[in-house]
């Protein structure tokens, strides 16, 4: 109660992001000159044992979980709304879009407050990942059931770099706020 | 041009465009009624040419040709090759219509439709008679007269209203931020004078035995007694000019009515075209302004009652000529400042609100009885059209009498906190009178605890509260009611209004339930919370875009002074919850006209008592209730039961000794007994029929609908 009490703190995402870019230029900044190469920065993170990724543009803040105010007969999905410093912003529980298995927030829970087409939206994360940049030829299609989660809300995935690692899901974030199920019940 | 920046561009050319078609409409319709006016007319001519060159330079041809066209038209006007009548204007309308449609939606429209009309356009600019579209057999009248202040011109800069919201939400934060100061100068200002006094009082002491320590201290203390008033004074300023920021960014929100006027114009003169009315319309106080929540809020109840007062409110040209009324009927709106509100007038000279109809319908629908209707007063009869489903049209037209009305425009000023009055005289007309507060920043409210989240009762939907122990609630059919003054209400608990599986039952603290009374449109409901919190002014704010009016009970939050988040309740949906209910559980259970059936139930635990009154008062049974066998036997002597329900386990008399006493009493030999115990032993069971009781239920395994078929059995419905 105490903790949820407190003004959600924001991490130094900012920090974080400004590190990777300048890890990043520098790792390519000869290459980037002949050969321009098609990708995207992702912001990838666990929901339970699947590992997604949604496009850093979209990324505003990233939050300890607030206390979240729960609305009367809205969608299963949708959490609740918190205070973001004066802006009214609802959180989403994915897992439960997904249809996955839900387990209680923990100390590594987090808000990822995202932003599309003006839309302001907080997504609740199991584990935070990490920042990355994929190739856009690596994308595989989502041919079927892999993963569970609607197609139409995926742009693909990425298969694991090496024996025993997870494969990353890439999702469209755009497709998911857009979609009527979300927000209408 | 690259894609990205075309959109770029057009988005620029949507916003200009958007005023510039304004301008046009607004100037077409008051040349109408004016059309000597040449400095309107120059208006709408160099709005038609700025639309036609910004048109072409980002590409759209369509529009830029129509705008053209438009444009030589006027000039045809102007030079007065062709006159201003309604037939020209509607074509000049359309134009600006379609060239709306080509910006939003140009899917909707075919090049056909736009060729079409761009023909009429230059043939009419050349002076020919325009072709007579079908419509016009009415003639339509209209004239527009808009008084007083003319907005007056400012310099202006264009900001998006997300913007300014965001701004506003921020200064609201510094407000909350100021209270929270407050708070904390409050209590350091207490110990501040506490600490003032021990040093004075000890000064004595002090100095004599500590000497270098006092010289010290006193240096110091000094100085932050010195800080402190420093810091007291710059409070206050602060104060001051963070209240000062807060009202200057509300006031960015307040826009002057006539943006909701403005399109009341064009609005009536459609109604009169379709109705075949003739109409004035009047607009005054416009440059009055609003809070632009308000103005939106306003938007849809201000166009109904428009279309009620040309559908109903003025007669045909026809039998207004007959009654000696001037054919043209006058429609007047006007806004007028009163105090810390603002009252918006909307009167016709119509033939007003035929009291007798309202009777007649309040009969029909079976609100009212006939003696009832007549025993009403002027007053309580017009507040009947706020009944939902109340509507007087004898015709449903397209335009009114849909049934959905009145309440709607009702509930809307509801929730705005606002109020409305209709006056009325049979064949002079009719004037409703909205009064609306400028701003929605404030709200005076009750807060209460529910659930771990703080829920606000707006307090004009307050009349009291209650605070009582459950076992005081009567019960109605099942529903349990609380006594408040002279009326039985009923009482739910928030969370099963709001449909909060977890926690529907009724909520205790400390055996106490906490009931607040809220009111509507002459009815009455109890609501349990967990708890009272207080009375408070709280600055109000609307949910995010992407739910808005798309959570239920929810009319916006407010954020408290721990920055916690909390709703605002939307009281009159709640009502309406309740009226849906009622519905259904009235077809549930068939009215019982029958007389009922009076049961006692002895039994010493009160929670049985209550689940057992319920249950049975739901199936129609009349119940009383016993806490002994001695209170059972008192009972018996003095009033006649068809059944008795007993439990075993009570203090003194047990349930097999009280079913012997009620068997042995020739009153009652033969009404039935049914025992209910927590015991399910077959020597209980076989002891209960030797005692002569007809049924026996365990109270573990109960089931209602188990032991009302056996009720049933024993003694029918």
């Amino acid at each position: 109660m105490k903790e949820a009490d407190k003004e959600p703190k924001q991490l130094s995402l900012d920090q974080m992001l400004k590190e990777l870019r300048e890890e990043y230029w520098k790792s390519v900044s000869e290459a980037r000159e002949e050969e321009a190469r098609e990708g995207v920065e992702l912001f990838t993170f666990w929901l339970g044992e699947e590992r997604y990724g949604i496009d850093l543009i979209y990324c505003r803040h990233l939050l300890k979980v607030p206390k979240i105010v729960r609305l009367p007969q809205i969608p299963e999905h949708i959490l609740g709304v918190f205070n973001l410093r004066g802006e009214i912003v609802p959180a989403l529980d994915l897992r439960r879009l997904f249809g996955m298995k839900i387990s209680p927030p923990s100390e590594n829970s987090r808000l990822l407050v995202v932003e599309v087409k003006e839309i302001m939206i907080a997504l609740f994360l199991d584990w935070i990942d990490d920042i990355i940049f994929m190739e856009l030829k690596e994308l595989q299609p989502i041919s079927g059931k892999e993963t569970g989660v609607p197609a139409q809300y995926l742009k693909g995935y990425f298969p694991p770099a090496s024996e025993g690692e997870r494969m990353l899901i890439y999702l469209d974030l755009e497709q998911l706020l857009a979609s009527e199920k979300l927000i209408e019940s | 041009m690259d894609d990205k920046k075309r959109e770029k561009y057009l988005k620029v050319f949507q916003a200009e465009a958007d005023e510039h078609l304004k301008i046009i409409r607004e100037g077409i319709i008051h040349l109408e009624s004016d059309p000597q006016d040449s400095e309107v007319l120059k208006d709408v001519i160099r709005s038609a040419h700025t639309l036609k060159g910004s048109a072409r330079l980002v590409g759209l041809k369509q529009i830029g040709t129509m705008a053209h066209k438009m444009e030589d038209l006027l000039k045809a006007i102007e030079a007065g090759k062709q006159t201003i009548s309604s037939l020209v204007m509607g074509f000049l309308l359309k134009g600006a219509d379609l060239i709306e449609k080509l910006m939003r939606s140009p899917e909707q429209i075919s090049s056909e439709q736009v060729e079409e009309l761009i023909q009429s356009l230059s043939q009419i600019a050349e002076g020919k008679e325009p072709a007579q579209p079908e419509m016009t057999e009415i003639k339509p009248e209209f004239k527009v007269e808009i008084e007083a202040g003319k907005t007056p011109f400012r310099e202006s800069l264009r900001v998006e209203a997300r913007r300014l919201d965001r701004l506003i939400n921020f200064s609201e934060q510094l407000l909350i931020n100021l209270a929270k100061f407050e708070h904390t100068i409050f209590h350091l200002d207490k110990r501040m004078k506490a600490l003032d006094n021990l040093f004075k009082s000890h000064q004595q002491t002090l100095k004599s035995r500590f000497p270098e320590f006092y010289k010290q201290l006193e240096e110091i203390f000094g100085q932050v007694m010195k800080k402190y008033k420093t810091h007291s004074q710059d409070y206050i300023e602060f104060e001051q000019n963070v209240k000062e920021a807060y009202f200057q960014a509300l006031s960015l929100r307040m826009l002057p009515i006539s943006t909701l006027f403005e399109e009341f114009p064009l609005a009536v003169r459609n109604f009169c075209q379709e109705l075949g009315k003739k109409i004035e319309l009047k607009l005054e106080g416009g440059e009055l302004e609003l809070d632009r929540r308000i103005l939106e809020e306003l938007h849809g109840p201000m166009v109904h009652l428009l279309r009620n007062a040309v559908d109903h409110g003025i007669e045909p040209p026809g039998e207004r000529k007959k009654l000696g009324k001037p054919e043209t009927g006058q429609i007047r709106i006007r806004a007028i400042p009163k105090g810390s509100r603002l009252e918006i007038e909307i009167s016709d000279d119509g033939k007003g609100i035929d009291l007798e109809k309202i009777k007649a319908r309040a009969i029909e629908l079976g609100y009212f009885q006939k003696d009832e209707v007549e025993a009403m007063g002027e007053n309580e009869l017009r507040q009947l059209i706020f009944r939902p489903g109340f509507s007087t049209s004898e015709i449903v037209t397209e335009i009114s009498g849909r049934g959905v009305g009145m309440d709607v425009v009702k509930s809307a000023l509801d929730c705005l906190g606002g109020d409305i009055i209709i006056e009325t005289e049979k064949g002079q007309g009719t004037t409703i009178r909205l009064i609306v507060p400028y701003t929605l920043a404030t709200l005076r409210c009750l807060l209460a605890l529910f659930d771990n989240t703080v829920y606000i009762f707006p307090i004009h939907f307050l009349v009291g509260c209650v605070r009582t122990k459950l076992e005081y609630l009567q019960t109605d059919r099942g529903m349990p009611m609380v006594k408040f003054g002279q009326e039985m209400i009923p009482v739910y608990s928030l969370g099963d209004l709001l449909g909060f599986d977890n926690r529907s039952g009724l909520p205790q603290q400390n055996g106490y339930l906490q009931i607040l009374i809220l009111s509507y449109a002459q009815q009455k409901l109890g609501v349990v919370v967990d708890r009272i919190l207080r009375e408070d002014e709280i600055v109000t704010k609307t949910l995010p875009k992407s739910f808005a009016r798309r959570v239920p009970f929810v009319s916006g939050t407010a954020f408290l002074r721990g920055e916690e988040i909390a709703l605002i309740l939307n009281v009159i949906e709640i009502f309406e919850e309740i009226r849906r209910r009622k519905f259904t559980t009235a077809q549930l259970t068939p009215s019982i006209e029958k007389e009922k059936l009076r049961l006692l139930v002895v039994d010493d635990s009160l929670t049985s008592r209550i689940v057992l009154r319920n249950v049975l008062e739901q199936a129609g049974y009349e119940v009383e209730l016993a806490e002994s066998g001695r209170d059972a036997l008192e009972k018996i002597d003095q009033k006649d039961y068809s059944l008795f329900l007993v439990d075993i386990e009570m203090p003194g008399m047990d349930g097999f000794e009280l079913t012997r006493k009620i068997k042995a009493n020739p009153k009652t030999k033969r009404t039935p007994v049914i025992i209910i115990s927590t015991r399910a032993g077959d020597e209980d069971k076989r002891k209960g029929i030797e005692a002569g009781a007809q049924g026996y239920i365990v109270k573990g395994k109960f089931e209602p609908r188990e032991l009302i078929k056996i009720i049933q059995n024993l003694i029918g419905e």
